[in-house]
C-alpha cells in the first residue's frame, strides 16, 4: 500500500515527467494546498470569489480600473 | 455602595408633625432613577418610647392628590425606642428588602407609629419655607383613609431616598422655576429649545421638561436632541439625535401645578460629546395653544452652558429667548462612565474603486457610494492609477489630475482677501470658533475654495474666517458654512500659483513616498518621476535650496536615455522602485537629502503597474521579463521564481501591456500571492496561486466577469471586510470567500467552481519491464467523524490512467481520455475500498476532480494497493 497527500508543491512543468516529485503535481486547476474547510494544508478547492459589496461601481458592467483605500479621522 | 439619588434637605423652618396611632404621615417624591432603594433617612425625633414604628413606600395615585394607594411596596419595621433619638437628626433606616423604583415614577414615604400615642410619637420635622416639586407632603388622622395636603403645597418633609444602581445620573440641571411660572407656547410652528453643554461624553438617555397643557389638548409633543450648528443655535435642519412623542393630554393633570416635570425617556440613546453644544427641542403637530413650556426662575444666574431659543416658523429660524437671561427649566439624563464601553478607534477607512468614469467610496462600512462631483471628470480608457495620502485619494489619469478628498472640509469665499493662507496655515471661525488646517485653496486671490482639516468639533459658519500667513500677515475673509468631505478638486499647485510650482501636464502612476507624492507616467516625458515637497502634496516647486523641496529626475547612467517607467513601487520610507519597460531602478532614502539612485536590473522590467506586490518579509515580487520574479532589498538581485516548474509561463500567457493587465496582490491571511492575468476586452483570465508557505504554483481560472483589473489588501475597521478586494471586470468589488462553494459571476449567476488535481504519474512495478496492477483505492475526504462541529468534504470523482510510459499517463491524464477506471467519492472520511476493479500498467495517475455547483472538497489522503501483474507485453 502506498499513501498519496495532496502536491501541495503544485505545479511542475519543468522536469522530466517521471522524475517529477510527488509534491508536485503536472496538472491541476482551482486547487489549492490550504483546504477552505479546516483551513489545513490536505489540499482542496480553492475559495470562491464573492461580491463583497451590492453595488456595481459605475453603475454599469464595467472594469474597475483601480481601487484603494483612505484612512480618516474618525 | 448605596448613593444619595433623591432627597430634600432639612432647609428651613421646621414645624412639629406628631406622628401616632392612626395618625399618617407621608413625603412623595419622583424617581430621578430607576433604582433600588436600601435606606431612607427621615429628618425628626421621637419623644418618650412609640415602640415599634414602619416606614414604607407606596406608590400614588395622581388622580387624587397624589396621595398613597395600594398595599405598601415595601415595609420596614424599626424599634424607635432604640434607633431614634430625642433631638432631631437624619434617621436612616435600611430596608430588609430592598424595592426598586423606577424613574420618573412618584412614590409616597410613609411613616407611622402605631404603637405610640400623644405623648409617645415621632416627630418628622416638616419643612415649611419652600417646597419640593414633584413630592407634596400629606398627613392622613384616619389610618389613611383620608389624605390631605400639608401647607397648600409649600411644605415638605425632609428626606433621602439611598439606593444602588449604575443608571441614571442626572448630568445638567435647571430646575429653579419662576415662583409664577409664564409658560411659553409650544405648538406646530411654534418650537422652543433649550441647548445646554455636556459635561462630559456620555450617552443621553431622557430628559425631564417642565411642561403643562390645559384640558382639552389633542396634540402629539415630539421631545427630541439635535446638535447645534456654528452658531450655538439649534440645527433642526439635521437628524434628531434621539427623540421621544407623548400626547399633550397626559399633561393636563399637572396644569394647576406650579412646577410640573415631566419625564422623556429617548427612545435611542446617543453618546453626547463632552465639551458639544446639544438643543433640546420641543415641538407640537397640532396649531392649538395649550401647550406650554416653563422657563427658570432666577435670570441674574442663567445657565451658562446654552441658551433658551425659540422659533416661529418650525425651525427654519432660531431666536435667543430674552437675549440669553432666560432659560427653560430642564434636567438631562445619562448613564455615565459606569457601565460605557470605551472605543479605542480614532480612524475610519474607506474603499475607493474606480471604473467606468465613476469614482465610488465606501460611505458606510459595508454600502459603496459614488462621488458625483468625479462623473465623467476621468477617462478609464487611458490608464489610470491612485494612491492614498494624507486622507486623500490621488489620481493620474494622463490629463485627468484629481483629488478626492476624505477628510478636509470646505469652506468658499469670492475674496480671498490680500493676504491668501499657505499650506498649514490655521483658520478660525469667527463665530463658530471653528479651526482648520488649510491642505489647498484653489486660487490664492479673488474667489477661492479653501479645503482642510477642521481640528476642532466645530463646524464653520457662514462667517468672518481669519489667521496668519507664514509672514505674519492678517488673513481675513467672508467664508460659507463648512461642506463636508467628501469632495473633488482639480490637482494643482496649491492656489494655482506659479509660487508652488507647476504640476506635469499628465501623469499616470503614482504613490506615496517619504510624505513625498510621487508620480511618472507621463507620455510627453516617459522616463521623467517627479516627487512633490515632503508633506504637501501640492507644491511641485522644484530647485528650492532644502532638503524637503519637491524634486524631479529620470532613472538613468549619466549620460543615457532614460527608461520608460512603467511602475511607481515604494517599500516604507527605505526605498522606492521605478519599474521600467527593460529595467529597474531604486531610489535610497530622500532624493534632496543625500538618497541615490541605482540600478536594480537592467535584464528586466515590470510588466505594468499593478503587476507587483510585497510579500511577508518585505520581499517584492512582480512579473518580469521571464515570468515571476522575488528581490529583497537592500542588496538583492532579482530572481526569477517561476522559471524552474514554469518554464513557459511567459510563451504560454503571451500576455500584452495593450490587451491585457497582470494584477499581483499578496494575501496576508492566506499566506500566498495571486497572480491575474486578464483579457481585458473580454475579461476571461488565467490565474495562479503562489503559496508561500508551499513555495507551490497553483493554476486557477475564473469566470469572465471576475476577470481582475485591480486590488487591493483592504484594512478596514469592520473584521468582514478585511479582505483582499478584487476589482473585476463586471463592476463588482469581489474577495476571496471560505464560506462559500460557488463564484459569484454577476449576471451569469452563480458558476461551479470547477476543480481538478492529478497525482502522478507513478511506477506501478519495481522492476522496469514489469507491469502492476492497482487493487485498491482508497480516497479520504476532509469528514466530520466523530460528529463535531467540523465540516466535512463533499464528493469528488476520481479517474484513473495507466500506460507505458509516464508520458502517455500524463497525456491521458491531460486529454481525459482513455480512462482506466472511474468512479466518484461521496461520503466523507474514509469509505473502504473506493475502487475494487484491477488495472494494470507500468504508470499509473490518478485525478480527482470536481465540476458539481455548491460544492468544494478537501482531502486528507489517497491509499493505493499495487500488485505485480506480470512482465510488459
Amino acid at each position: 500500500m502506498a499513501a498519496i497527500g495532496f502536491p501541495i508543491s503544485g505545479i511542475d512543468k519543468g522536469r522530466a515527467i517521471p522524475e517529477e516529485d510527488l509534491s508536485t503535481t503536472p496538472d491541476c486547476n482551482n486547487a489549492r494546498p490550504y483546504d477552505t474547510i479546516d483551513k489545513r494544508g490536505r489540499g482542496g478547492q480553492r475559495p470562491p470569489f464573492d461580491k463583497a459589496y451590492s453595488e456595481q461601481i459605475g453603475g454599469s458592467p464595467g472594469p474597475i480600473v483601480a481601487i484603494t483605500q483612505v484612512t480618516v479621522v474618525s | 455602595m448605596a448613593t444619595l439619588f433623591d432627597s430634600w434637605d432639612e432647609t428651613g423652618i421646621n414645624t412639629n408633625t406628631s406622628i401616632y396611632g392612626t395618625r399618617f404621615y407621608t413625603q412623595s417624591f419622583g424617581a430621578t432613577g430607576t433604582y433600588t432603594v436600601n435606606s431612607i433617612e427621615w429628618y425628626g425625633s421621637r419623644a418618650l418610647l412609640p415602640g415599634e414604628c414602619f416606614i414604607e413606600i407606596y406608590a400614588t395615585d395622581p388622580a387624587d392628590l397624589g396621595k398613597p394607594t395600594g398595599a405598601a411596596l415595601a415595609s420596614q419595621a424599626f424599634d424607635a425606642d432604640t434607633v431614634i433619638g430625642t433631638s432631631d437628626a437624619w434617621n436612616s433606616i435600611t430596608f430588609d428588602a430592598p424595592y426598586e423604583v423606577t424613574r420618573g415614577t412618584t412614590y409616597a414615604i410613609l411613616l407611622r407609629a402605631p404603637n405610640g400615642d400623644v405623648s409617645n410619637d415621632l416627630d418628622w420635622r416638616s419643612d415649611s419655607t419652600s417646597a419640593y416639586d414633584p413630592g407634596t407632603q400629606m398627613w392622613s388622622f384616619d389610618g389613611g383613609s383620608s389624605w390631605t395636603i400639608t401647607g397648600g403645597n409649600n411644605d415638605t418633609l425632609p428626606f433621602k431616598v439611598n439606593g444602588t444602581s449604575g443608571t441614571p445620573t442626572v448630568a445638567n440641571v435647571i430646575s429653579a422655576f419662576e415662583n409664577t411660572p409664564v409658560g411659553t407656547n409650544v405648538d406646530l410652528t411654534d418650537w422652543q429649545a433649550q441647548v445646554f453643554t455636556a459635561g462630559s461624553t456620555v450617552i443621553a438617555i431622557g430628559v425631564d421638561l417642565s411642561l403643562y397643557a390645559t384640558s382639552g389638548s389633542t396634540a402629539t409633543l415630539t421631545i427630541a436632541l439635535y446638535p447645534t450648528n456654528g452658531s450655538g443655535e439649534p440645527d433642526t435642519s439635521a437628524a434628531a439625535l434621539a427623540s421621544k412623542t407623548f400626547a399633550a393630554s397626559a399633561l393636563t393633570s399637572l396644569a394647576n401645578r406650579p412646577n410640573p416635570w415631566i419625564t422623556a425617556d429617548f427612545t435611542t440613546n446617543p453618546t453626547i460629546v463632552s465639551g458639544t453644544k446639544y438643543a433640546i427641542v420641543v415641538s407640537s403637530d397640532t396649531n392649538e395653544v395649550k401647550v406650554k413650556m416653563n422657563r427658570s426662575t432666577d435670570p441674574n444666574s442663567p445657565y451658562t452652558g446654552g441658551e433658551a431659543w425659540s422659533t416661529a416658523d418650525s425651525g427654519s429660524t432660531w431666536t435667543v429667548v430674552s437675549g440669553g437671561a432666560a432659560d427653560f427649566a430642564f434636567k438631562l439624563y445619562v448613564f455615565n462612565t459606569v457601565g460605557v464601553t470605551p472605543s479605542d478607534l480614532n480612524y475610519d477607512k474607506h474603499l475607493v474603486a474606480v471604473a467606468s468614469n465613476e469614482v465610488w467610496w465606501e460611505s458606510t462600512s459595508g454600502t459603496m457610494a459614488e462621488i458625483t462631483a468625479a462623473n465623467g471628470d476621468i477617462d478609464c480608457s487611458k490608464e489610470l492609477n491612485i494612491f492614498e495620502g494624507y486622507g486623500k485619494v490621488f489620481v493620474a489619469n494622463d490629463s485627468n489630475l484629481k483629488v478626492a478628498d476624505f477628510s478636509s472640509v470646505k469652506i468658499t469665499t469670492t475674496n480671498i482677501g490680500a493676504n491668501p493662507p499657505d499650506p498649514g496655515t490655521i483658520l478660525t471661525g469667527g463665530t463658530s470658533a471653528a479651526s482648520m488646517v488649510v491642505d489647498y485653496v484653489t486660487s490664492l486671490s479673488g474667489a477661492s475654495v479653501i479645503y482642510g482639516l477642521n481640528i476642532t468639533d466645530f463646524t464653520f459658519a457662514a462667517e468672518t474666517v481669519t489667521g496668519t500667513d507664514d509672514d505674519g500677515n492678517a488673513i481675513s475673509f467672508t467664508g460659507t458654512a463648512e461642506v463636508a468631505p467628501p469632495h473633488w478638486y482639480d490637482w494643482t499647485a496649491f492656489g494655482a500659483s506659479a509660487t508652488f510650482g507647476v504640476l506635469p501636464n499628465k501623469a499616470t502612476l503614482g504613490a506615496l513616498f517619504r510624505g513625498r507624492a510621487v508620480i511618472s507616467g507621463n507620455p510627453e516625458a516617459p522616463h521623467q518621476w517627479y516627487m512633490s515637497r515632503q508633506a504637501s502634496p501640492f507644491d511641485f516647486l522644484y530647485g528650492v535650496n532644502d532638503a524637503q523641496a519637491a524634486v524631479a529626475g529620470n532613472n538613468a547612467d549619466a549620460g543615457e536615455i532614460g527608461d520608460i517607467v512603467t511602475a511607481v513601487i515604494p517599500y516604507k520610507d527605505d526605498f522606492l522602485i521605478f519599474g521600467c519597460a527593460s529595467t529597474m531602478w531604486y531610489l535610497t532614502g530622500d532624493p534632496t537629502s543625500g538618497g541615490s539612485l541605482d540600478e536594480l536590473d537592467l535584464t528586466t522590467g515590470i510588466f505594468g503597474a499593478q503587476s507587483w506586490c510585497w510579500g511577508e518579509d518585505g520581499e517584492l515580487y512582480f512579473w518580469g521579463v521571464n515570468g515571476i520574479y522575488k528581490v529583497k532589498l537592500p542588496g538583492g538581485v532579482p530572481q526569477c521564481i517561476s522559471q524552474i516548474r514554469l518554464p513557459k509561463l511567459v510563451d504560454d500567457e503571451a500576455a500584452d501591456p495593450s490587451t491585457h493587465r497582470i494584477v499581483m496582490s499578496y494575501d496576508k491571511r492566506r499566506a500566498g500571492i495571486h497572480i491575474s492575468v486578464t483579457l481585458m476586452s473580454d475579461g476571461s483570465n488565467s490565474c495562479y496561486w503562489y503559496d508561500l508557505r508551499t513555495d507551490g504554483f497553483f493554476p486557477e481560472s475564473y469566470p469572465d466577469e471576475c476577470g481582475i483589473f485591480s486590488s487591493i489588501e483592504y484594512e478596514a475597521v469592520d473584521p468582514a471586510f478585511k479582505q483582499v478586494m478584487y476589482g473585476c471586470k463586471d463592476g463588482f468589488i469581489r474577495f476571496a470567500d471560505d464560506s462559500e462553494k460557488d463564484d459569484d459571476a454577476g449576471a451569469s449567476g452563480d458558476t461551479a467552481v470547477s476543480s481538478y488535481v492529478t497525482f502522478g504519474p507513478f511506477l506501478l512495478s519495481n522492476l522496469a519491464m514489469n507491469e502492476g496492477k492497482i487493487i485498491g483505492l482508497d480516497v479520504i475526504l476532509g469528514a466530520d467523524v466523530q460528529g463535531s462541529s467540523q465540516s466535512d468534504s463533499d464528493s469528488v470523482s476520481y479517474e484513473l490512467y495507466t500506460g507505458k510510459s509516464a508520458k502517455e499517463v500524463l497525456e491521458k491524464m491531460v486529454d481525459g481520455t482513455p480512462i482506466a477506471a472511474a468512479g466518484t467519492v461521496t461520503g466523507s472520511g474514509r469509505s473502504r475500498n473506493t475502487f475494487r476493479r484491477k488495472v494494470r500498467g507500468v504508470y499509473g495517475g490518478l485525478k480527482l476532480k470536481n465540476v458539481t455547483a455548491a460544492e468544494t472538497w478537501a482531502l486528507e489522503q489517497i491509499l493505493i494497493d499495487v500488485a505485480k501483474a506480470g512482465r510488459l507485453k
